[in-house]
């Protein structure tokens, strides 16, 4: 009988296909049973949306809570991008981690939890995104597919803009052209996610697809939080024992402090996104 | 009370919630007790169809499931939909005993 129940909608047979196999299990099935299925099938197709007010209002809080995180964990990987350059030039941070080792080993540890939860980010977040997408193609949804191209241009812009940079080596005005591609991929990283955010949100989801995000979810937070701690004790050690690291090429520690400021922001959005996420029902519905 | 959104479901939704009235209980448990309190042998087509519509109208609620069976009770507001469904039962009930005795008297 578990071919029959297959042409049940999928959201009715993640509800209910389970006990009612048990429920065919103990019933004598006869030729009315089967036309019975196959009404109620028909039925299902037509009426059946899967989605009760309580259930719906759960899918709100989990995609909102996606959305929070999303946009927290840009936030903070600009915090996170700028410390990266605290070992720059590279020499004069090496000299130093041979007097205190413990400078090199916290700022690999940053590197490496912050590339840890980049990882989750993406492992969570793709399929979410594909999904978002494939399902915007199926049914046509211009809403979302505007949104999705508005964020691809911008990678596109961004790749495009960073690569005649490259190629082009400006020798005058250097400064301003900088400023320029720092300002303008600023603008199109802001914009690439609201884009992105308004695909996600303007989505249909199921719950079964939305719950695999759960575990990326809770290995971003731990990243974002274990770094940002690591950063500031990292900052606040430099400070007393090597100022002299903060004054690289062109920056000070005001872009560290900045970092710093701009992580603990993204932090804090994001446990809130994930707090809101995390609704009661939800996490039965993962134990079930 | 939503009963119309029920549809042709609205018959094997009294007797589910007639059946729940007693206490909770699974799918297979309530097509047993139906069959028992009134001979009709309802199939699982009809019966999950009307589950889900009561499940989505509130007057039903899932229990947690216990080996592959989800057991359902009856919601505060799915007693009141029952009373008055029984209520408006039991004067169709009077109103055609009373014409059968009037026609009887012929």
């Amino acid at each position: 009988m578990r071919w029959l129940l297959k042409l049940y909608p999928r959201v009715w047979r993640e509800r209910y296909e389970d006990e009612m196999l048990t429920v065919l299990e103990d019933h004598k099935i006869t030729p009315s049973t089967v036309f019975d299925l196959l009404l109620g099938a028909l039925d299902a197709n037509f009426h059946y949306n899967g989605f009760t007010e309580e259930i719906s209002f759960m899918l709100d809080r989990v995609r909102s809570g996606i959305v929070m995180i999303f946009c927290s964990f840009m936030l903070y990987g600009i915090g996170w991008s700028l410390l990266q350059r605290l070992n720059d030039p590279i020499p004069d941070f090496q000299m130093i981690n041979t007097i205190h080792p413990e400078f090199g080993v916290m700022h690999n540890a940053i590197f490496i939890v912050g590339f840890i939860s980049f990882l989750a980010f993406l492992i969570g977040g793709l399929p979410i995104f594909y999904i978002s997408v494939r399902r915007a193609y199926r049914d046509r949804k211009q809403n979302v597919l505007s949104s999705f191209r508005v964020a691809v241009s911008c990678l596109l812009l961004f790749a495009i803009i960073t690569v005649i940079l490259a190629i082009w080596h400006p020798q005058a005005h250097i400064y301003n052209i900088l400023i320029g591609y720092l300002l303008l991929s600023a603008l199109l990283l802001v914009v690439g996610i609201v884009a992105v955010s308004f695909v996600i949100a303007r989505t249909e989801f199921q719950l079964s697809e939305l719950k695999f995000v759960y575990i990326p979810e809770i290995i971003i937070l731990f990243g974002m939080l274990a770094s940002l701690v690591l950063s500031t004790i990292l900052i606040t050690r430099i400070t007393a024992n090597a100022p002299q690291l903060f004054i690289t090429q062109d920056v000070s520690s005001t872009m560290f402090i900045t970092g710093i400021i701009i992580m603990s922001l993204g932090t804090i959005f994001a446990v809130i996104g994930f707090k809101r996420g995390t609704v009661v029902q939800f996490e039965q519905f993962i134990q079930e | 009370m939503r009963s119309n959104e029920l549809g042709r479901f609205s018959d094997a939704s009294f007797l589910i919630l007639s059946s729940l009235a007693n206490g909770p209980k699974h799918g297979y448990a309530m097509m047993e007790d139906i069959k028992l309190f009134c001979g009709t042998q309802l199939e699982p087509g009809t019966l999950y169809g009307a589950i889900s519509r009561l499940e989505k109208q509130g007057w039903i609620e899932a229990l947690v499931t216990e080996e592959r069976r989800r057991p359902y009770r009856l919601t505060s507001e799915g007693i009141i939909a029952l009373r008055e469904q029984v209520a408006t039962l039991e004067q169709v009930s009077m109103v055609g005993k009373k014409r059968l005795a009037t026609l009887e008297g012929f």
